[in-house]
């Protein structure tokens, strides 16, 4: 080979590794491509909200989650509706779907039902409800709640401690499953303080008659102050007065679905114990993902706790639900106020039962026995069962469908005022 | 049970106040079913105003000026306009109901001022409301534009001829009227229960409203009906601390329905309407044309 076949020959190679080399190049962009840079399938999230949103702890709720997947997921696209009746559940719905709406949800059970009835309609759509007690589900219709209980438990533990009376106040709605199991883990919560406490704690539950009755709520938490001489009292409804009653008569008052002090601004610390908050978005996010895989049989039945987290836009990890108070969570969430006045073993409780819980070690409905009060709401094919009847041993888990569905009875040593 | 006392006086004070105005307008011949809103404008203007200013002198004007307006307003539909009065009060509740909701948003939650102090054990708006009772019984039976009013409200034909201006007494007491119920839903969002709910009265407006049928149009009965209700109310809520273990409390929350029913129709007979002398306004409800 002569001299100039040689450099011939060599820029010949030169070029073909050249060649090579971006062609590597080009085969490992495209194989990196998808993970980093494509653009993610457009979504649009749809709610409709049976209240109203701006100064509400369950709309505001489920706004707030909306919006916080829409920060996380750009592609994502949050629309609503306020105010919305079961009869306009369906309109409003197919208006959505019409406008691009991939996952509609109804946010209270009695709107989120009529979904059922259009679901075979959108086979491309999911539908979802929150769970009171019903548990209707189709392929393509998801139910879901949070498992508010193992909050309202640590609120439990809190409350027991912080009583001087020996007297909790609960105002109430009206007898429902949603009601009867969250109280539940609230009376599992106080037990278990009275219990390392060695005092005696009475509960008092009195019912309003419905979610949202702000003068009967008043009365009631008025009632159950004087008469009762409860000194820490919560709520199972929905207006603020309840709190104000706490703040009036200067007792302690305990939370619910959200923290109104951090996010509202509706009373301080000097008042609000504690509170617990509810992440809705966690719920959420789970939907969306199996939506984006192209999931076409989603799991139609979520009850996700405190060991579901989800990583927000910020970085922050929240779990569906938590003690949270003023913005702060877990042990910082006791008001600084209420903190010195309960006992460091009832501190290191919450402390342990909280991180257990997250960790998926613990919860409070498998630990304990389910003894019947007696009280309760007989459903059609659940009568109430008698008073001491165990329905459930202690170191049982019930399942989740028997917890959303069919826990109808108060337990043993609640006072459920007539 | 001292406390159950003083809890029923102040829910019978709110019923008070907003029939003793809506006795006024039904006494000019002025009905207005739109109390209710008038009401819940009253209560979140008041509330707005006392949270925004930190004063309560101004939330209750504020209560007293948006209902003395809504009741004009009423009156320019029934009086200038000779429109239908049920048609304008329905329509001012509903306009109420959507707007106070959402100009009231924002406020959702207690007001986070001070209490307003008690005399006595009890709110001044408890002692307001009895002198009302009397200053209006006093203006319809022992005053001539008290004798104009409920002219107006008989025979407005007749009450001109004798030289009465009806539109403006019937006017005067649209306003007056208004001005009462504005203060009933102020007396409730800043004294009875000083946090904002959206549709926070849930119906009170209505009763009271009713107070004024059972009231057969007389302020002291009225009173006695406010006081009846507000107890039957209250009682109703608690019966356990009364009358422990008898009926339950679902049929106790019917119990102040029920009663207003029995006194409704009790009251109604011709013995008692001839004995008392009580009578409906003759010209409630119409529109008058001069003629």
């Amino acid at each position: 080979m002569s001299e100039r076949d040689r450099s011939q020959f060599v820029r010949i190679l030169h070029r073909a590794f050249a060649l090579l080399v971006a062609l590597v190049l080009v085969a490992g962009a495209t194989l990196w491509a998808p993970a980093t840079a494509a653009p993610q399938k457009p979504l649009t999230l749809a709610i409709l909200h049976f209240s109203i949103i701006k100064g509400t702890t369950w709309s505001g709720a489920h706004h707030r989650a909306a919006q916080r997947i829409a920060q996380k997921y750009p592609n994502v696209r949050y629309v609503y509706r306020e105010e919305v009746g079961p009869d306009a559940t369906v309109p409003y719905a197919k208006e959505l779907i019409a406008q691009g709406a991939n996952i509609v949800v109804g946010n209270a059970e009695f709107i989120g039902l009529p979904l059922a009835t259009i679901a075979d309609q959108y086979p491309n759509v999911y539908f979802a409800s929150v769970i009171a007690s019903d548990l209707t589900r189709k392929r393509n219709f998801i139910r879901f709640f949070p498992r508010q209980y193992q909050a309202l438990y640590l609120e439990g533990l809190i409350a027991g401690a912080l009583t001087r009376t020996g007297n909790i106040g609960i105002v109430s709605a009206f007898p429902n499953v949603q009601v009867m199991r969250r109280q539940a883990g609230f009376f599992l919560g106080v037990q278990d303080a009275a219990k390392v406490l060695g005092k005696k704690v009475n509960v008092y539950v009195k019912y309003v008659g419905d979610w949202y009755k702000p003068t009967e709520e008043r009365e009631v938490a008025q009632t159950l102050v004087s008469q009762y001489k409860v000194d820490v009292i919560t709520q199972q409804t929905d207006s603020g007065s309840p709190l104000d009653v706490a703040q009036e008569r200067k007792i302690w008052f305990v939370g619910k679905d959200m923290d109104v002090v951090g996010f509202y601004g509706w009373s301080s610390t000097d008042t609000v114990a504690v509170s617990f908050d509810t992440r809705w978005e966690v719920l959420y996010e789970h939907m969306i993902k199996e939506y984006l895989a192209g999931n076409r049989n989603p799991k139609t039945l979520l009850y996700l706790g405190l060991r579901d987290t989800m990583t927000l836009a910020d970085g922050a990890v929240v779990p569906t639900v938590d003690i949270m108070n003023n913005n702060k969570v877990g042990l910082d969430a006791i008001s600084p106020k209420a903190r010195p006045l309960i006992p460091e073993a009832i501190l290191k409780l919450v402390a342990q039962r909280r991180e257990q819980m997250m960790k998926g070690q613990w919860d409070p409905f498998f630990e304990h026995a389910f003894v019947s009060n007696g009280t309760g709401l007989a459903l059609k094919d659940t009568p109430i069962p008698p008073k001491g009847t165990v329905v459930k041993k202690a170191r049982q888990m019930p399942s989740d469908e028997w917890l959303l569905g069919k826990f109808n009875f108060d337990l043993e040593g609640m006072t459920i005022l007539k | 049970m001292w406390e159950l006392l003083v809890r029923s006086l102040e829910a019978s004070t709110i019923f008070l106040l907003a029939a003793l105005g809506e006795l006024l307008n039904q006494r000019s011949g002025i009905l207005n079913v739109g109390l209710e809103g008038l009401m819940l404008f009253g209560g979140t203007l008041a509330f707005i105003a006392a949270q925004t200013t930190g004063s309560y002198g101004l939330g209750f004007l504020a209560g007293l000026a948006i209902g003395g307006l809504l009741g004009l307003a009423h009156g320019f539909f029934s009086i200038t306009m000779r429109g239908d009065q049920v048609v304008s009060g329905m329509g001012l509740w509903i306009l109420s109901f959507g707007l106070t909701t959402y100009i009231g948003n924002p406020y959702t939650g207690p007001l986070g001022m001070p209490r307003i102090p008690s005399i006595f054990g009890l709110s001044p708006f408890v002692y307001l409301a009895f002198a009302l009772v009397v200053a209006v019984w006093l203006l319809l039976y022992h005053t001539g534009l008290g004798l104009a009013i409920r002219s107006v409200g008989e025979n407005p034909a007749a009450a001109e001829a004798s030289g009465i201006n009806v539109a403006i007494t019937r006017y005067l007491c649209v306003v007056l009227g208004g001005m009462l119920a504005g203060l009933s839903g102020a007396t409730y969002t800043l004294s009875y229960n000083p946090v904002w709910n959206y549709n926070f009265l849930m119906g009170w407006g209505f009763v009271s409203l009713a107070l004024v049928f059972f009231s057969m149009w007389n302020p002291w009965i009225l009173l006695v009906g406010a006081l009846l209700f507000g107890m039957t109310w209250q009682l109703s809520l608690s019966p356990e601390l009364l009358l422990p273990g008898i009926l339950s409390r679902y049929v106790w929350r019917a119990v102040p329905f029920a009663t207003t029913i029995v006194i409704l129709a009790l009251i109604s007979t011709p013995w008692f309407r001839t004995r008392w002398g009580l009578a409906k306004p003759e010209a409630l409800g119409q529109p008058y044309a001069k003629e």
